[in-house]
């Protein structure tokens, strides 16, 4: 991460928590779009005897260009899959390996743990989490249970996602190379692939217009839609709703060191100070450029001021 | 002038007037004066012309003069076909004889033209019911000529797939007229009569719906132990892109048939000239205009499978397992979304109270 973003802004008396950091934003994104593009050229095959099929598919370029799209978004899916998987191996260097070596405290077992409690792990409070919640649903308690960072709800989505890129890059690899592995894999082989990919494909697209839609878009007061993959800040009204535990952890960050907060009020207060500071600034600039020339001259001629000693 | 001389003048214009009309119409009308020489048409041209069988079935007899001049057939008179047609009007159930030779002098022999050679290749292939690879002999099953091809239009068809247009037709045609007459659209019905051999005049929906005639009935199909190879092949990528309208998509006969010879000849798998045989798949795949730089080992995909727990048992219970995994996350997501929803309209209530905090 080139720039620490502030765990709390501020904007018009409102407070935003930080959830997604500026690589996981750009992750998301190319995820969004490249499987956008792969269930926009994809479902057309799979349904081919829809009459739709053949209108989105013609709206597309056609069954070779979509071919092609489809495959080029499939490659950059995965890439930035791979891309994700060298994040997370970085951050596990930068938080874990590199500290805990320099305290001479490494320890597999310690990176283990490590993993273990890093957000989108599953974890056992997970499983409590869910029994829990199961049982505010069916009226049984009125306690709601407590969330960290990511809770089950997301980390159900994020290994679904996991999992459905593994399935569906190793079958897509061995289909784009199908003449090759058809000596190894034998029909039946083949067929299963294209089985599995078809069927991966339709089980992520439904998950994701069902589940995660539901989830980050339509539950809970963010009808039309969460600005949290664009902005990367959760509301607070959200931040006590969903993740509570998050929120205080945040709050007490924040109360230690209030470097971590931003306050874009503030900040847009003195906007017209922070002007004329830099109005100053440039004349002064512009005047030392100004005064350059003559300078320039007056040394050329031999006369003036000297800036270098020798020659 | 006396009045004899008047209706001499009379009948002489009378007579002049209906000779013109009447070549004006014969120089105007299709054709099918012209091949119909035993005048079938005469009763035929009728479109109500026809008979209701006791199962309450309409056949209808009507033949379109017009249409019949301008199909493939134009030169050739009804009854050479129509063998065993004796007085007028005639007797039932005259079917036609494509083997029968006809007075069309086939040019390389000099004897009367026939299909019979044609026919001979497909009694030898796997629509023969001699065939010795064929498990069922239902002759009522297997196909005729008529049943696949129609009396068609004879006209050029200039698929988007060998890539020519109308203009470099044009050029052919003069380059052809520069030593021939078009005299009886000689040279029109010459290079029609080649071109449209140059590639295959049907499309490829036009070739499946064809084999679909029979390779889509499930009785057959279970009679001679046949898979769906219809439903098959819409469901594999082949078919998926035909639909959707690739021109490059292949058919049935694209893989059924040795690259060079007859469309006719399409033989058992077991057959070791067989396109489709083990042996020789993959050098089928591997076709110039398929997929050239596929290995040999293309040939070992299953392009006919079906979903049979027996005979495929791999692909029934993969897609079984992802039909239950499918079916049962987008439920059990569905229910938890529910249960949210309700809870979410009382949000105070509760059977058993734990809230002790606010």
């Amino acid at each position: 991460m080139s720039e620490q973003q502030p765990l709390i802004k501020i904007v018009k008396g409102k407070k935003f928590y930080l959830k997604l950091t500026k690589p996981q934003r750009i992750q998301h994104f190319i995820l969004m779009v490249t499987f956008i593009v792969c269930v926009a050229t994809g479902m057309p095959l799979k349904y081919y005897y829809y009459p739709w099929a053949k209108t989105l598919m013609d709206a597309l370029g056609g069954v070779m260009a979509t071919a092609y799209i489809h495959r080029a978004s499939g490659i950059i899916m995965v890439a930035g899959f791979i891309d994700h998987l060298c994040y997370a191996y970085r951050q596990i260097n930068k938080f874990y390996v590199r500290p805990a070596k320099a305290a001479r405290e490494f320890s597999i077992m310690g990176l283990i743990t490590f993993v273990y409690y890093s957000p989108t792990f599953p974890r056992i409070k997970d499983g409590v989490d869910m029994k829990n919640m199961m049982r505010y649903y069916l009226f049984l308690t009125d306690k709601h249970p407590r969330h960290e960072r990511f809770y089950w709800r997301e980390k159900l989505d994020y290994l679904a996602v996991f999992w459905g890129t593994n399935v569906l890059g190793f079958t897509a690899l061995i289909l784009l190379k199908k003449g090759f592995f058809l000596q190894f894999l034998g029909g039946w082989g083949m067929s299963a692939v294209t089985i599995a990919h078809s069927f991966e494909a339709l089980l992520a697209t439904a998950d994701i217009i069902v589940w995660h839609m539901y989830n980050a878009h339509v539950n809970y007061d963010k009808m039309p839609a969460s600005p949290l993959f664009l902005t990367g800040y959760q509301p607070e009204h959200i931040m006590k709703h969903e993740y509570i535990l998050e929120w205080k952890r945040i709050n007490e960050l924040v109360k230690n060191d209030p470097s971590l907060m931003f306050d874009q009020d503030e900040y847009d207060k003195h906007e017209e100070e922070r002007q004329l500071k830099q109005y100053e600034d440039t004349k002064a600039y512009m005047a030392t450029m100004a005064a350059a020339v003559d300078n320039e001259r007056a040394y050329q001629s031999g006369h003036g001021h000297d800036d270098h000693d020798g020659h | 002038m006396n009045s004899t001389q008047h209706v001499k003048s009379y009948f002489f214009f009378l007579a002049l007037s209906v000779m013109s009309v009447a070549l004006m119409l014969f120089a105007f009308s299709p054709k099918a004066t012209a091949s119909d020489q035993e005048n079938c048409v005469l009763c035929h041209q009728y479109p109500l012309l026809g008979t209701v069988d006791d199962n309450g079935t309409l056949h209808s007899y009507y033949v379109s003069g017009t249409q019949f001049a301008s199909s493939v057939h134009a030169e050739i008179m009804c009854s050479e076909c129509h063998r065993g047609i004796t007085k007028v009007p005639h007797e039932k159930d005259v079917k036609i004889d494509c083997t029968a030779a006809c007075h069309v002098l086939e040019p390389t022999t000099g004897r009367p033209f026939s299909h019979k050679i044609t026919d001979d290749i497909i009694k030898e292939s796997i629509h023969g019911s001699e065939n010795k690879h064929v498990r069922e002999k239902v002759v009522e099953d297997f196909p005729e000529c008529t049943s696949c091809h129609a009396n068609e239009k004879q006209e050029l068809v200039l698929t988007s797939r060998i890539g020519m247009e109308k203009l470099v037709m044009a050029e052919g045609k003069a380059r052809c007229e520069d030593c021939h007459l078009n005299r009886y659209d000689y040279v029109d019905r010459k290079m029609i009569h080649v071109l449209r051999r140059t590639e295959n005049p049907k499309s490829q929906q036009e070739i499946v719906d064809m084999c679909s005639e029979c390779h889509n009935d499930p009785e057959l199909n279970k009679r001679h132990g046949l898979v769906n190879a219809i439903w098959s092949y819409r469901e594999n990528y082949h078919g998926k892109t035909m639909v959707l309208g690739l021109p490059e998509a292949p058919s049935c006969i694209d893989c059924h048939v040795v690259e060079g010879q007859s469309p006719h000849k399409i033989l058992s798998v077991a057959d070791n000239a067989s396109a489709t045989n083990k042996e020789n798949r993959g050098v089928m795949c591997a076709r110039a205009d398929c997929h050239p730089t596929a290995s040999l080992g293309m040939g070992n995909s299953y392009i006919h499978w079906e979903i049979d727990k027996s005979r495929y048992p791999v692909q029934y219970w993969l897609l079984f397992a992802f039909t239950i995994l499918t079916v049962a996350s987008f439920l059990g997501l569905m229910v938890i979304m529910v249960m949210e929803m309700f809870r979410m309209i009382f949000p105070k209530f509760t059977i058993i109270k734990q809230r002790r905090d606010k």
